[in-house]
């Protein structure tokens, strides 16, 4: 055993975190927060990050990718949360695990998950050149019906309408007004829970970067803010709220490593019998890393005071996405099912 | 970055199973937790039968008598013993885990050979004289006078101790004296003694748990004379050796208690699902949540092992202060969990139980001071802001003395 992260891991968090340094996000500090209506995916940003390979960390070399694993993954998505990342990384990183043509990163592919009914939002929809979508089949196809399935769609023929005010105002969202889909069934059932808990450990990483970069904001604050003539940090009642922003994003990170290990291990056949079930790991890991993301920025805008509450300050940003992913992917409760059929 | 053992792991966990297996059925049923004699026996042949089998003294370094083993070792002897149910460390506690590993650490060669042996094969218990009535969180506030006699040959100490574990049955106890002057700077003139429990002037008054255990004592000590000789390190020199001590007893004093949260919470759930409890979703998820939370813990033991494996001392760092922090407030979570599953029937304790051990109302209450012992939830929280975030300390009063210049915690 040794759960340290290697060199390789931290070098390649490195190179993503210096791409990602070039193309700072709006409303992360030093840079303006956008105007309401305004996101979107940063095109230069995808293309670098494209280049760096992080779409085909998992596609074996032979098919364009990287060739390694899940604990190399969430490395890569820690660092996107970090800096608040905008755009389909998810979806394409996963499709890539499913058809190496979108390894490179050259398309942009959105998923969209109909398992759990109405209503259907899609993100990106316009900035999409395939759309995987996750569905029950219905009961007129025999044999399957009531089963899930993996299809592709062109986005372009889809009628869905443009939602005019997002509450994530970086992430366009269009409503899904079509049913039946028509496309391409790109995988079964088995297919589609992988693509969905793979979903929420690399979302899970992404909200563990959330929690940990606002932890810095928030003491950073902390530190250089006085008030009754010292540091707002030297008062335990601040201090406190700090400390508990960094216990949340550790222990959420070691719950997201342990399931990208365990879920690495399960896909080569190892398992131990002291270790838990990779399925109920990132399960265990989504539920933390949610809270985590979302508890931190409601604290770090705490810590902050009046100007935390700001458009200008950007931290809004932060909660505002950590609440978006929270409901993808599975929300609480889903996850809190599934692991306790493993109880 | 990896979880599975190498192949040596592997050897040395499948080794100790077969022993915990053969070994485990040979003994008595645990005693009552209030029969002190019969707790201290049990608890010595258990360390009797570990040191035979070379497993006493596991992360101890061989020229001591212990194994040698890694940290990783180390975690997979806490987890494979939880896991097959044998005796805890009991009132070896002290002993093995705080007396020992400073002894080796700063006492004298006279030292060390008469009571580390002792401790390994556990014909020596300890107990430990840190605490008092006034100085608790403000350890450093300590007050029990020490004072050379005019041969100079004893420590002459009074004054009162108080959180004492196992004093009943101990030996010896680890004590931090005051021989500087009562107003000097707090963190300096601390001493670290060596008292023998059947010390005249020594007195033990047991102190009622609100789980209705005596598992600890206040002393007071009147007159209590200890020879210079049973001091370790140099006289005010006991703080900086306290605090090796500490450091030992959050890397490791509650890693057994995760395997056995995890086990526990599987117990719950399989009650839930016989007395249909399970059907309220609002209880099946918090059930789940707190699986996923001492998974997480569990992963969180694995990272900080993996990292004192590799660090210079082998000293679990000040991240073990997240781990103490979070499991405590799980733990106690666990055991009200546990009580609304088990509803009414959580007003009665289980007289059928010998031992107050595993026994769902003694664990509530007995889990009241988890989130207290071994440093406050606050005190944890103040650590991990200013060792780890390094925000600024609370400024503390001007006194006359200048008390507040000492060094840190």
């Amino acid at each position: 055993m040794d759960f340290r992260p290697t060199q390789d891991q931290l070098a390649l968090a490195g190179a993503v975190r210096d791409v990602l340094g070039k193309h700072p996000a709006p409303g992360t500090p030093g840079e303006d927060g956008p105007e309401p209506g305004v996101g979107g995916v940063d095109g230069a940003l995808w293309r670098d990050l494209a280049e760096l390979g992080i779409f085909g960390v998992r596609v074996p070399e032979a098919d364009g990718g990287l060739g390694l694993g899940h604990p190399e993954s969430v490395h890569v998505f820690e660092e996107l949360g970090r800096s608040l990342a905008t755009g389909p990384f998810t979806a394409t990183a996963l499709a890539a695990t499913l058809l190496p043509e979108y390894a490179a990163g050259r398309h942009r592919v959105g998923l969209g998950d109909l398992t759990g009914g109405a209503p259907q939002l899609l993100e990106h929809l316009d900035a999409l050149d395939a759309l995987l979508v996750v569905e029950i089949v219905d009961g007129e196809s025999p044999g399957a019906a009531g089963r899930s399935q993996v299809l592709r769609v062109e986005p372009i023929e889809l009628r869905a309408d443009a939602v005019p005010h997002p509450v994530d105002p970086r992430v366009p969202l269009h409503r899904l007004r079509q049913k039946p889909l028509r496309g391409e069934i790109v995988g079964d059932s088995g297919t589609a829970d992988t693509l969905l808990r793979e979903g929420a450990l690399l979302t899970a990483a992404y909200q563990v970067g959330i929690a940990a970069v606002l932890t810095e904001r928030a003491v950073a604050y902390a530190k250089q803010r006085t008030q009754f003539g010292r540091a707002i940090g030297s008062f335990q009642a601040v201090k406190h709220l700090c400390a508990d922003m960094f216990a949340r994003a550790e222990l959420a990170r070691a719950a997201v490593h342990s399931a990208a290990v365990l879920l690495a291990d399960e896909a080569a056949g190892h398992d131990g019998a002291d270790l838990p079930a990779a399925a109920a790991a990132v399960s265990a890991a989504k539920l933390l890393a949610d809270d985590a993301a979302v508890a931190n920025a409601r604290a770090a805008i705490q810590v902050h005071g009046g100007m935390g509450c700001t458009w200008e300050m950007g931290l809004h940003f932060y909660l505002k996405r950590a609440w978006a992913l929270s409901l993808a992917y599975g929300r609480a409760a889903d996850h809190a099912d599934l692991i306790s059929e493993s109880l | 970055m990896q979880l599975r053992d190498t192949p040596a792991q592997q050897r040395f966990r499948e080794e100790l199973r077969a022993w915990l297996r053969a070994v485990l059925p040979t003994l008595d049923p645990q005693p009552s937790q209030d029969d002190w004699p019969a707790r201290r026996s049990y608890d010595s042949h258990w360390q009797a039968l570990l040191h035979q089998a070379g497993y006493a003294g596991l992360n101890w370094p061989a020229e001591y008598g212990g194994r040698g083993a890694t940290p990783t070792e180390h975690l997979i002897f806490l987890e494979e013993s939880e896991l097959a149910g044998a005796p805890y460390v009991g009132v070896n506690f002290v002993g093995l885990l705080h007396a020992g590993p400073t002894l080796i650490a700063e006492a004298g060669p006279e030292q060390r050979e008469r009571h580390i042996p002792a401790i390994l094969r556990g014909d020596e218990i300890w107990c430990q004289g840190f605490s008092e009535p006034d100085a608790g969180s403000d350890l450093a506030a300590l007050r029990t006078r020490a004072v050379l006699d005019g041969g100079g040959d004893d420590y002459v100490v009074n004054g009162r101790k108080i959180w004492t574990s196992h004093a009943e049955v101990a030996d010896f106890c680890e004590l931090l004296v005051r021989t500087g002057p009562p107003d000097g700077p707090k963190h300096q003139g601390i001493t670290w003694l060596i008292m023998p429990m059947d010390a005249p002037g020594l007195t033990l008054r047991p102190l009622m748990t609100a789980g209705g255990s005596t598992e600890f004592s206040e002393m007071i000590l009147e007159d209590v004379r200890i020879p210079v000789a049973n001091r370790v390190g140099e006289e005010g020199d006991g703080w900086r050796i306290a605090m090796v001590t500490f450091a030992f007893e959050r890397g490791t004093g509650f890693v057994a208690e995760v395997v056995w949260a995890r086990r526990r919470l599987l117990e719950i759930a399989a009650l839930a699902r016989e007395n249909a409890t399970w059907e309220d979703s609002e209880i099946r998820r918090r059930i789940a949540r707190l699986a996923a939370e001492f998974d997480a813990l569990w992963a969180l033991v694995k990272r900080n092992v993996s990292e004192a494996e590799h660090s210079a001392d082998g000293i679990p760092g000040p991240g073990s202060s997240v781990f103490k922090l979070r499991f405590s407030e799980a733990r106690q979570h666990l055991d009200d969990l546990h009580a609304e599953v088990r509803g009414r029937d959580s007003l009665a304790f289980d007289d059928d139980l010998c031992t107050y051990d595993g026994e769902p109302g003694y664990e509530r209450l007995r889990s009241l001071a988890y989130t207290i012992a071994a440093g406050t939830s606050q005190v944890q929280r103040n650590i991990i802001g200013e060792r780890i975030l390094g925000l600024p300390k609370e400024p503390r009063e001007p006194s006359a003395s200048g008390a507040a210049k000492g060094g840190g915690r």
